[in-house]
């Protein structure tokens, strides 16, 4: 056979060899070397200056308190890891505190005083911003209709005594958000005598959760789920399980090992139908009741009014399973029960109900425990105003709002701060960042940003034992920045007012009371407090990032009432007349932001790009 | 030398991650240190959950279970010891590492043809749209350690390889030849709250990581595909090892 090939074969091979080639990676390559131009050159990551260095100190930018370990070149922090062992955190970092060393440059970081005139933000100089804070402090003092108000997110700071101090010599008021653990302080309040509760979870078989995200963005980061898991191969009635109850599936209630959703507001009518379960049944702990409380028969009556049918009509869910819920509680113990979220806080009759449960339970001796504050300086002879609700101060009564930078405005949001203004009010924030309720001030006067300065930290009010440090910085402020303070002290001087001086300091108070472990991060080993020499030896190990936590508290003698003088008819209305049932609301909602710092640009990043919302919620940009 | 080639003889070390997912509620965590510690720069605000570059992601598979509870899956790339992805790269830029059997990527080499990021069956692989930008100031929070990369190539999760090479620095300054296995732990698994990531050498016997891939409860994502991943998940409900084994994890 003779091969002829034709010029239309050679037409042929050559399209389809340039087809070819165009569809490999070869010419794109050749192309891509030759537009090099168009692309950035590769760049070398900058190494800050200085030697490669761990550093410790504590997370401030919500109530958790974790420790953190900084990985640093020179000053400059460039990674975070937990402690493991650390008294408030066990190792555990939640999104926020990982990214906690890029606050200092968000975008939104204001450094300058800015003041917004004629609704036009323009920066102004240190002694306009003095002058304007003394001008407003003179002026709420003099009018005696309307006051001065302070809103503090972290009491208990030396900076708290200042603004008390102000708050005191200018007959305004002093304020805090909510309580972060309502349904504990309704349950300690019920107790006759002072006490405050923490909640061990290590000791609990049973955690019932009315909405309180336990799971994945509340308390220690991490803590129950691991918990839990550890004790997943024990037989099922030894175990470890969480009980979500609530109207909106969030992550926590998808993450448990049981969802009960609820018609909206009816969580009061749930708890007191578990309750009469529990006393028809003879399910209770009646060792605890006879011994630890009172009034019972009171709660009985009232309970017997909630029969499993009823309580389904009102809260939708099935009167078998709240006869099953109820039976499995009382066969669980030690079982807890926990309620609401500090930004969306049940009512108080549902603190209440939640209350009389956990003393059903018996819980008292089981999960929950006695705990005490951490040692405090005397107030002494200083004048400081005493501490108020904010639900408390009446409306359009404030002429000047002094906002302190960790007021979240996921806790406190601004329509509620907006109601309590006067006409042409002064509104003050001493915010790091031209963000959330720092956005919505006439006056910003930056404050430090987290890691600029050293911080006196409260661990959480609900941890079995109190913890306390005193965070150090970890990098520097700019040298423009004017100290809170400082600015405040000097503006309530000009208005004629002299604040006392501040206390000697926590670290006297501690070694005062020779209570307590000091916790070294670096070694990860603990010393008692009564070892030490003095407060110095104390503040010099706080510097380094130690943390202070507390001894076990022995349990005070007494009894709790399982209904305060007058609940019950408020109860009863309150429970019965709830909204009858409609579809459960199943979501997957973000949670609001307790800190009262932006996220990172980085986190930002992440949830967009993720189909996931990172814990503590980052969603705020 | 191929990849298969390359994992012909088993690796000197086989570096493997087990995740459990009893234990993980999806906080994020691990994500956002693996962000931090490998330099990811914050997009532009148009980026999304096809065009963002993330490492590491969390999925919420509540459809797993058929009771809707919900399980977190984080997905790295998956370091199969027969990776799809280094057989596809014309440009040698995806390598198999067989002292480690780390999957690597070498963004210098890349001329972003996203071959890789079709062969991959599990979608852990990005592509840089965007020129890497930070706010003002930020980068001097950059780890130094890790390269930043440029517009145009693909990029994925390598173990934290730095952190291997800064434990072999410090081996071998201390004159050892063994790195100490607590020298070398990724960021995810350091950043874990709830501890359901655990990281070693699976060809130590006596190790955590090695009775944990023998465990009945590990599974491997798409384990029909045959790459035979380093990552390794558990979970005590055979139904979402089950499913998870078998249809894996969609991103988007």
């Amino acid at each position: 056979m003779k091969l002829e090939v034709s010029r239309r074969d050679l037409l042929l091979a050559g399209t389809g060899a340039a087809a070819g080639i165009a569809l490999s990676p070869v010419p794109w390559k050749a192309l891509d070397d030759l537009s090099i131009w168009t692309q950035r050159p590769p760049t070398p990551t900058p190494r800050p200056a200085g030697p490669l260095a761990f550093r410790f100190t504590s997370c401030t930018l919500c109530p958790a308190a974790c420790g953190l370990k900084a990985r640093s070149f020179g000053p400059q922090p460039v990674g975070f890891s937990g402690v493991p062992g650390h008294p408030a955190s066990d190792g555990g970092l939640c999104p926020l505190g990982l990214t906690a060393h890029h606050l200092a440059k968000h975008p939104l970081r204001a450094v300058a005083p800015e003041r917004v005139s004629g609704g036009k933000r323009e920066t102004i100089d240190r002694a306009a911003a003095s002058a304007a804070l003394s001008a407003a402090i003179a002026a709420a003092a003099k009018d005696p209709k309307r006051s001065l108000l302070v809103v503090d997110g972290r009491p208990g700071r030396s900076l708290s005594r200042t603004f008390r101090a102000l708050a005191a010599a200018t007959n305004g008021r002093y304020a805090v958000p909510g309580s972060p653990s309502p349904a504990l302080d309704t349950l300690a309040a019920r107790f006759d005598g002072p006490l405050s509760l923490g909640v061990d979870l290590s000791k609990a078989r049973r955690v019932v959760s009315f909405g309180t995200p336990v799971l994945t963005d509340a308390g220690t980061p991490g803590l129950l789920p691991r918990l839990r898991a550890e004790g997943r191969r024990k037989p099922k009635g030894e175990r470890l399980e969480v009980v979500h109850v609530g109207a909106t599936r969030t992550k926590s209630a998808g993450f448990a090992d049981r969802f009960v959703p609820i018609a909206p507001g009816t969580e009061a009518a749930l708890a007191l139908g578990l309750a009469h379960v529990l006393l028809d049944e003879k399910l209770a702990d009646a060792a605890f009741l006879a011994a630890r409380t009172t009034g019972l028969a009171g709660l009985e009556a009232l309970a017997a009014r909630f029969a499993p049918p009823l309580v389904e009509q009102k809260t939708g869910v099935p009167a078998g399973d709240v006869v099953a819920l109820a039976r499995d509680l009382a066969a669980s113990r030690p079982a807890v029960v926990l309620g609401g979220d500090p930004a969306e806080p049940l009512s108080a009759e549902a603190d209440a109900a939640i209350a009389a449960l956990n003393l059903l339970l018996g819980a008292p001796s089981g999960p929950l425990v006695a705990r005490r504050a951490a040692p405090s300086e005397p107030d002494g002879d200083a004048k400081l105003a005493a501490v108020t609700a904010l639900d408390a101060v009446p409306e359009r009564s404030v002429s000047l709002l002094l906002l302190d930078g960790t007021v979240p405005e996921g806790l406190v949001p601004w329509a509620r701060l907006e109601k309590l203004l006067a006409d042409g009010a002064v509104v003050a924030s001493f915010s790091a960042f031209r963000a959330g309720l720092g956005e919505k001030a006439t006056l910003l006067v930056p404050g430090p940003a987290p890691l600029e300065e050293a911080v006196e930290l409260d661990g959480p009010a609900d941890a079995p034992l109190a913890t306390f440090a005193l965070a150090p910085a970890l990098l520097a402020p700019p040298k423009e920045l004017v100290l809170p303070e400082e600015l405040l002290r000097e503006a309530a001087s000009a208005a004629g007012f002299e604040l006392p001086a501040p206390p000697a300091g926590r670290a006297a108070a501690i070694v005062a009371a020779k209570r307590g472990q000091l916790f070294d991060p670096s070694t990860a080993t603990t010393t008692p407090v009564s070892s030490l020499a003095d407060a110095a030896a104390l503040e010099t190990a706080f510097a380094a990032g130690a943390c202070w936590v507390d001894d076990p508290a022995p349990a005070p003698a007494g009894r709790f009432a399982l209904l305060s003088d007058g609940e019950a008819p408020r109860l009863l209305e309150s429970a019965l007349g709830a909204p009858g049932p409609e579809p459960a609301r199943v979501a997957a909602l973000p949670r609001t932001a307790l800190s009262a710092a932006p996220s990172s640009p980085l986190l930002t990043k992440l949830t967009r790009e993720t189909a996931l919302f990172p814990a503590p919620s980052a969603a705020k940009a | 030398m191929t990849a298969t080639q390359q994992t012909s003889t088993l690796p000197t070390h086989r570096y493997t991650l087990v995740v459990d997912l009893d234990r993980c509620n999806g906080c994020g965590s691990c994500a956002t240190a693996c962000a931090v510690e490998n330099n990811i720069p914050p997009a532009p605000e148009r980026s999304n959950v096809r065009t963002g570059v993330v490492w590491l992601r969390v999925h919420d598979v509540a459809t797993v279970d058929p009771s809707g509870r919900s399980t977190f899956v984080p997905i790295p790339c998956q370091q199969c010891d027969e990776p799809p992805c280094v057989d596809v790269c014309p440009q040698r830029a995806v390598e198999y590492d067989p002292r480690t059997g780390i999957v690597g990527q070498i963004p210098v080499r890349c001329l972003g043809c996203r071959y890789c990021m079709v062969a991959c069956p599990y979608h852990t692989r990005s592509f840089n749209w965007w020129s890497p930008e930070w706010p003002e100031g930020m980068k001097a929070s950059l780890n130094p350690d890790v390269s930043i990369r440029q517009r145009g190539v693909v990029e994925k999760c390598n173990f934290c390889v730095q952190r291997l090479q800064a434990a072999r620095a410090k081996t071998s300054a201390a004159g050892k030849t063994d790195i100490d296995p607590a020298d070398y732990v990724p960021a995810c698994v350091e950043a874990c709250p709830s501890r359901a990531l655990s990281f070693g050498d699976a060809n130590d016997a006596d190790g955590e990581v090695a009775k944990l891939a023998k465990d009945p409860e590990s599974f491997r994502l798409l384990a029909a595909l045959g790459t035979s991943p380093k990552v390794l998940y558990r979970s005590s409900d055979p139904v979402v090892r089950e499913r998870l084994s078998r249809t894996g994890v969609t991103r988007g």
